[in-house]
C-alpha cells in the first residue's frame, strides 16, 4: 500500500503543475464569466434590457381555470426567467468546459506518461528498484482516470457553488417583490448527480484510458499523434464505410448530458432522455443497469486485455526514435 | 553452492544485430568482476538482461530469481548504477529520496542524507540542474544507503572527471563491498578498476572472450621485454601481441615457463589493458 500510495504522490508531483495552470485558468475562467452575466443581469433587473415578456399582459396556466398574473408580476417573473436562463446556461456551459478540460487532460497525461519515461531514459531508474511493473502502469492509469475525474469533480463542485453565491439576490428580490417565490437549487442533488455521472464516466472511459496508456508504451515518436489519429480515423471509417456515428457517440454523448442535467435542476424542469431533475442519472436506463450491462463487460474486457498488453510492452522497454 | 549469477546461452538481437551470442557465465558470491569489452561489445545489453530491462533467449538465475519473472523480488536485493542518467530529470533530490524511502524497504535514508551532505548537492535542486558528476554522486548515494547482496554499475564513471572517478570507486570499497557482497562492472576503461578486481570478463561482438580470476590472469599471461637480437627466438614461443618500446620489443605470451622466458628478456606482469588490447586485436 506504502508503495502504491508513493507511486501515486510522484505522478501527482510531476504533474500538478499542468492540474494547478489548468484549474486556475478555469477558476479565472468561472469568474469572467460571471462577471459578464452580473452586468447583464443588472442591466435587464434596472430595466435597460428590454424583454418580450414585458409585452404579455397574462397567459393561461392550465385547464382549471384562468390563473392571470398581474403586469407587474408578469414583467417580473419575465426578468426572473431570462436571468434563470442565464445562470442555467452559465453552468452548462462550465460544465461542458469541465468535460472538454477533462478529456484533453487524461489524453495528454495518459499518452505521455510512460514515453516521457522511455525518453529521458528513466524507465531504468523505476525498474531497478523492486516495483512491480504492473504496480506502475496502474498507478499511472489510475493517477490519470481517477485522479483527473477527481479533479474535475471538485471543479464541478466549486462550479456549483460560486454559481450559488454569485446568483445575484436582486432576483430573489425581484420575484418577492412581485409576490412570487423564487426556485429553490437542490445544490446536493446536483452534486449528488455530478458524483454518479463522473463515476460512470471513470467505467466508460476506461478502455481509452488504457488504450492512450498502450500507445504511450510501445509508440517510437510521436505519441499525441497516434493516440488521436486512431480513434479519429476509426470514427471516420465507421462513419463514412459504415454509416454510423457510433464511435463518435461513445466519445461525447454524455459530455453534453451533465450540462443539461444541471441546467434543468435550476429551472426546475426535465433535462435530456434519461435524466430527470432531483433524481439521479439514468442516462442508460439507470447507473447500477449501466453498470451490470453487457457494454460494461465488454468496456472491462477490452480493458484488461489491453492493460496486458501495455503490462507485456512496458516489460520489453521499446526505445523511442 | 548455487552461483550468484548464473547465466546460461544467452543470446539477444535488435533486428539484424546480435548483440548477445549464446553467452554462459557463472559469477560467486563475494567477487569484484569486471565486465569489460569496447564499445558496442554487449556489456549493457548484457547487464540490462541481468536486470530484466530487456528480453532475451536463455536463461538466467540472479540469487536463484529470473529477472524478468521476477525482477521485483530481483531488485529487493540489488542495486544497479546505469551508464546514462536516467534519474528523473523533473524530480528534487529530496523527492527521489522520497521516492525511494516509500518503494524500497531496504533504504536507509538518514544514510543516504549523511553521504549527501560530504557533496555539494542540495536537497531542494532538481536533479536536470545537477551537473553529470552531481547525478552519479545522487545515484551512488541512492545505491550505497540501500542494504543489497549485489551491485551491477554499468560505465559508471563514463564522461566524470578523475576526481570522481577516484571518489566512486574508493566509496564503492569502503561503503559498499564488505566480502559478502558482490559487484559486476562494465566498463571499457580497464586500468582504472583493474586493482579492485577479482575477477575479469572479456566480452567482444557478443560473445566472451575470456572470464578468468585476477591471480589466474597474472599467471597466464607474461609480458616479456627482449632486445632486438632475442625478438626471433620470443617469435617462436607464438606471442600474442608484439611492439616496440625504446629500441626494445615488447611481447604478450600466454601459457608458458616463466622461468624458461626469463633469459629472453625481462619478464613482467602484464596489465589487464595489456591482455585486453591483446586478445581485442588479436581476435580482430
Amino acid at each position: 500500500m506504502k508503495t502504491y500510495l508513493t507511486l501515486l504522490v510522484r505522478e501527482w508531483r510531476e504533474w500538478r503543475t499542468v492540474m494547478i495552470i489548468v484549474g486556475s485558468l478555469y477558476l479565472v475562467g468561472m469568474v469572467g464569466w460571471s462577471v459578464v452575466l452580473h452586468k447583464g443581469s443588472n442591466a435587464l433587473i434596472r430595466g435597460e434590457i428590454h424583454t418580450e415578456w414585458e409585452d404579455f399582459r397574462g397567459f393561461d396556466d392550465d385547464d382549471d381555470g384562468p390563473e392571470w398574473l398581474t403586469p407587474r408580476q408578469m414583467a417580473a417573473a419575465g426578468r426572473a426567467h431570462v436571468l434563470l436562463f442565464g445562470w442555467s446556461h452559465m453552468l452548462r456551459v462550465g460544465a461542458a468546459f469541465i468535460n472538454v478540460v477533462l478529456l484533453v487532460l487524461i489524453l495528454f497525461y495518459l499518452v505521455d506518461a510512460v514515453y516521457k519515461e522511455r525518453s529521458d531514459g528513466s524507465t531504468f531508474f523505476y525498474r531497478g528498484l523492486p516495483v512491480s511493473d504492473m504496480s506502475i502502469i496502474s498507478s499511472k492509469l489510475v493517477a490519470g482516470m481517477v485522479g483527473f475525474l477527481g479533479i474535475s469533480f471538485i471543479l464541478g463542485v466549486l462550479w456549483i457553488y460560486f454559481a450559488q453565491i454569485t446568483f445575484p439576490g436582486s432576483i430573489r428580490d425581484l420575484l418577492a417583490g412581485a409576490d412570487l417565490s423564487p426556485y429553490q437549487v437542490a445544490s446536493l442533488d446536483l452534486i449528488k448527480d455530478w458524483l454518479v455521472f463522473h463515476c460512470l464516466q471513470l467505467v466508460w472511459l476506461v478502455p481509452f484510458g488504457v488504450y492512450f496508456l498502450f500507445v504511450s508504451t510501445v509508440t517510437r515518436s510521436r505519441p499525441l499523434l497516434v493516440g488521436m489519429g486512431v480513434p479519429i480515423l476509426l470514427g471516420l471509417f465507421w462513419r463514412f464505410l459504415i454509416g454510423d456515428d457510433a464511435v463518435w457517440e461513445l466519445l461525447t454523448t454524455n459530455f453534453g448530458a451533465i450540462g443539461s442535467a444541471i441546467q434543468a435542476e435550476w429551472l426546475g424542469a426535465h433535462g435530456p432522455e434519461g435524466v430527470i431533475a432531483g433524481e439521479p442519472i439514468q442516462l442508460f436506463g439507470s447507473f447500477v443497469g449501466y453498470l451490470l450491462s453487457l457494454r460494461t463487460v465488454i468496456s472491462l474486457l477490452v480493458a484488461g486485455g489491453l492493460f496486458g498488453i501495455t503490462v507485456y510492452a512496458y516489460r520489453r522497454n521499446l526505445p523511442v526514435s | 553452492m548455487e552461483p550468484l549469477i548464473d547465466i546460461q546461452n544467452v543470446s539477444k538481437s535488435f533486428g539484424a544485430t546480435k548483440a548477445l551470442k549464446s553467452v554462459s557465465l557463472d559469477i560467486e558470491a563475494g567477487r569484484i568482476v569486471g565486465l569489460v569489452g569496447p564499445n558496442g561489445a554487449g556489456k549493457t545489453t548484457l547487464l540490462r538482461a541481468l536486470t530484466g530491462g530487456i528480453n532475451y533467449q536463455g536463461n538466467i538465475r540472479i540469487l536463484g530469481l529470473e529477472p524478468r519473472t521476477q525482477r521485483r523480488k530481483l531488485m529487493a536485493s540489488t542495486g544497479v548504477i546505469h551508464d546514462v542518467a536516467v534519474l528523473p530529470p523533473w524530480m528534487k533530490v529530496k523527492q527521489v529520496l522520497d521516492y525511494m524511502e516509500g518503494v524500497h524497504p531496504q533504504f536507509d535514508r538518514p544514510s543516504c542524507e549523511g553521504f549527501l551532505a560530504t557533496t555539494a548537492i542540495e536537497q531542494g535542486k532538481k536533479i536536470k540542474h545537477l551537473s553529470k558528476g552531481m547525478k552519479t554522486q545522487l545515484h551512488l548515494a541512492l545505491v550505497m544507503a540501500t542494504e543489497t547482496r549485489l551491485l551491477i554499475l554499468d560505465e559508471p564513471t563514463h564522461g566524470l572527471d578523475i576526481l570522481f572517478r577516484k571518489r566512486l570507486y574508493t566509496t564503492v570499497l569502503d561503503d559498499y563491498f564488505d566480502g559478502d557482497k558482490s559487484i559486476l562492472i562494465s566498463t571499457h576503461q580497464v586500468e582504472e578498476v583493474e586493482h579492485i578486481l577479482s575477477d575479469v570478463i572479456f566480452i567482444r561482438d557478443g560473445s566472451v572472450l575470456l572470464y578468468t580470476t585476477m591471480d589466474d590472469l597474472r599467471e597466464k599471461f607474461v609480458q616479456l621485454i627482449s632486445p632486438a637480437e632475442k625478438a626471433e627466438e620470443v617469435r617462436q614461443l607464438g606471442p600474442l601481441t608484439e611492439h616496440e618500446l625504446f629500441g626494445r620489443k615488447v611481447f604478450l605470451l600466454k601459457d608458458v615457463d616463466r622461468q624458461a622466458v626469463e633469459r629472453l628478456g625481462k619478464v613482467q606482469v602484464p596489465s589487464v589493458a595489456d591482455v585486453f588490447v591483446a586478445l581485442m586485436g588479436g581476435e580482430g
